[in-house]
């Protein structure tokens, strides 16, 4: 256990709505890196270590359903959270099935995001990412 | 028209005969007289009598000969053509203008019939397909032109959800330390209540757009439409009854039972707001089977055993020409606020992604039923009797080649996924 801020990386293209993630996220106490598309986020990821990842799906330069697909296979793995304007019953599924930790459809209540990912890292024995 | 089924399976199709050979017509007119399904025919022999009529309306379907005195070869047709474009017309030429007659055909023509080479049985037949097939191009239009704005509609609502909560999250954090009182904090709120709603209404066409189809599963329809009416009776005041009819319990469809829900519930809401003197809203279910005949006027139906869920009500009824606009996106008849026009344009749509059909049945003044028609079988086998259906169906109603061959391509394009 450490007592460092949570480490978060927001992935949207959308610059107000990655800002706006961001700003809810950082107000819990997270600490929060944006990229603008997956292929960005992959390469952050492999400069540093997150606690979770909020992802957009329709996304250019790598959709986040690959994003995702690809952080499910790691063995120490983030959280992985999906942030969608698509309502596709049975994508959600697909997501869930695999593994990732929610979904939530826009427009998204960023104040129970944020809650959310707090309650479950918080329950976490071991942290992914090591103490500073 | 897309679904109204005004036309009744034994009254009479209206021909107007444009003729100016008066032994030709009459012998028209006696050869089809011996055709089960009766013929009301109209005779004129010239193409400005023809035009006054067809601008009458009430027509079935023209008989055409293209040289009349006062207009020859393909213009007769075009002129026909122009004068009403969703008025079948069938072609008649003699033995030496099959070429003429082909081209007719080619510029929209139903068919065309040589002269004195075909019996009675033939040309009524000619008669009758031109009228299905024209309806049947006609749902085929209406289902094309759905499948366009839902598309349009999910590449639009997926860029409005970002701009909602864009606008949403921002206008939450401009409330945060206003004091409740304040009027620049009322004014968010109601601003916010507007975000609300356009999510709502973005939810709706997404629902109406959704691309992947239905998560069908075995559902029992006598659960299905006990839980509607669970649901449906509280939004009935005093002033309005709901009957059910439900099949036995071990009656099941492979179907998603959410979207089935969502039909009924959108149909029982429009029943009730088609009364509002109040009246009976009925829910009604059970087992039918479709014959060659009785699925020849539905668009991607094949002939087999359905399970058929039917809404009425004792309300107003729908005028014949908003009957033909109905199943269209945004077209309502509520006030601005009470409909969204997308409710049964929604009915439609799952109806259709299940193999299935929806029918309306109005009469004004004595009520509308709404009924969906779903395949039993899984849906394996359902693309495959589609397929066959689609090719057997046009195939045998067809007497020109030219004309068989790209309604059912058409036809296969459609299938249901």
């Amino acid at each position: 256990m450490n007592d460092s801020p949570f480490q978060v990386l927001v992935v949207d293209d959308e610059a107000a709505v990655r800002e706006l993630t961001i700003r809810a996220l950082d107000r819990a106490g997270f600490e929060c890196s944006p990229a603008i598309n997956g292929e960005q986020a992959l390469k952050m990821l492999e400069m540093k270590d997150y606690d979770a990842v909020v992802t957009d799906l329709r996304m250019p330069n790598l959709h986040g359903h690959a994003l995702a697909v690809d952080l499910l296979a790691r063995e120490n793995r983030p959280l992985i959270y999906v942030v969608t304007g698509i309502v596709q019953p049975k994508l959600a599924k697909d997501l869930l099935s695999r593994g990732v930790d929610d979904i939530f459809f826009k427009p998204v209540d960023h104040a129970m995001l944020a809650v959310k990912i707090a309650a479950r890292l918080e329950s976490q024995p071991n942290r992914l990412v090591a103490a500073k | 028209m897309p679904a109204a089924s005004n036309t009744l399976e034994n009254s009479p199709i209206r021909i107007l005969l444009i003729e100016d050979d008066a032994a030709q017509a009459r012998l028209i007119e006696h050869l089809i007289s011996r055709s089960p399904r009766p013929f009301e025919v109209e005779w004129v022999d010239s193409l400005s009598l023809a035009l006054e009529r067809i601008a009458d309306g009430g027509l079935d379907v023209v008989v055409v000969d293209l040289g009349l005195p006062d207009s020859q070869g393909i213009e007769t047709f075009d002129a026909v053509r122009a004068a009403d474009a969703f008025l079948p017309a069938v072609v008649m030429t003699g033995t030496d203008c099959e070429d003429l007659a082909t081209e007719a055909v080619r510029r929209g023509a139903q068919d065309y019939i040589v002269k004195g080479h075909h019996s009675g049985a033939t040309i009524a037949r000619a008669l009758r397909y031109a009228v299905e097939r024209q309806r049947l191009e006609e749902q085929l239009r209406q289902s094309q032109k759905m499948e366009a704005v839902g598309a349009l509609a999910g590449g639009v609502a997926h860029e409005f959800n970002n701009l909602l909560q864009a606008i949403i999250g921002y206008t939450r954090y401009a409330m945060e330390g206003l004091p409740v009182h304040d009027v620049r904090h009322r004014d968010l709120t109601k601003a916010l209540d507007a975000a609300d709603r356009a999510a709502g209404l973005t939810r709706q066409l997404l629902n109406f757009s959704r691309h992947d189809g239905p998560m069908k599963r075995e559902t029992s329809v006598a659960k299905l439409v006990r839980d509607v009416a669970d649901l449906v009776a509280p939004l009935l005041g005093d002033l309005w009854r709901l009957e059910i009819e439900l099949p036995s319990d071990g009656v099941t469809l492979n179907a998603d039972a959410g979207m089935l829900q969502q039909s009924l519930m959108n149909l029982c809401i429009n029943a009730r707001d088609a009364m509002p003197d109040g009246g009976t809203v009925t829910i009604e279910s059970r087992e039918v089977t479709l014959t060659v005949l009785g699925c020849s006027k539905m668009v991607g139906v094949t002939p087999g055993e359905y399970v058929v869920l039917s809404v009425g009500d004792t309300g107003c009824g729908i005028p014949a020409e908003l009957q033909e606009r109905i199943l269209e996106p945004f077209v309502t008849t509520k006030e601005p606020g009470k409909g969204t026009g997308l409710g049964l344009a929604l009915v439609y749509s799952i109806a259709t992604q299940h193999g299935g059909h929806l029918q309306i049945d109005s009469v004004e003044g004595v009520g509308s039923t709404f009924t969906i028609y779903l395949p039993k079988c899984d849906q394996a086998t359902t693309e495959n009797e589609n397929a066959n259906g689609a090719n057997e169906l046009p195939v045998d109603a067809m007497l020109t080649v030219e004309a068989s061959a790209s309604l059912a391509d058409q036809l296969l394009l459609t299938q249901p996924q």
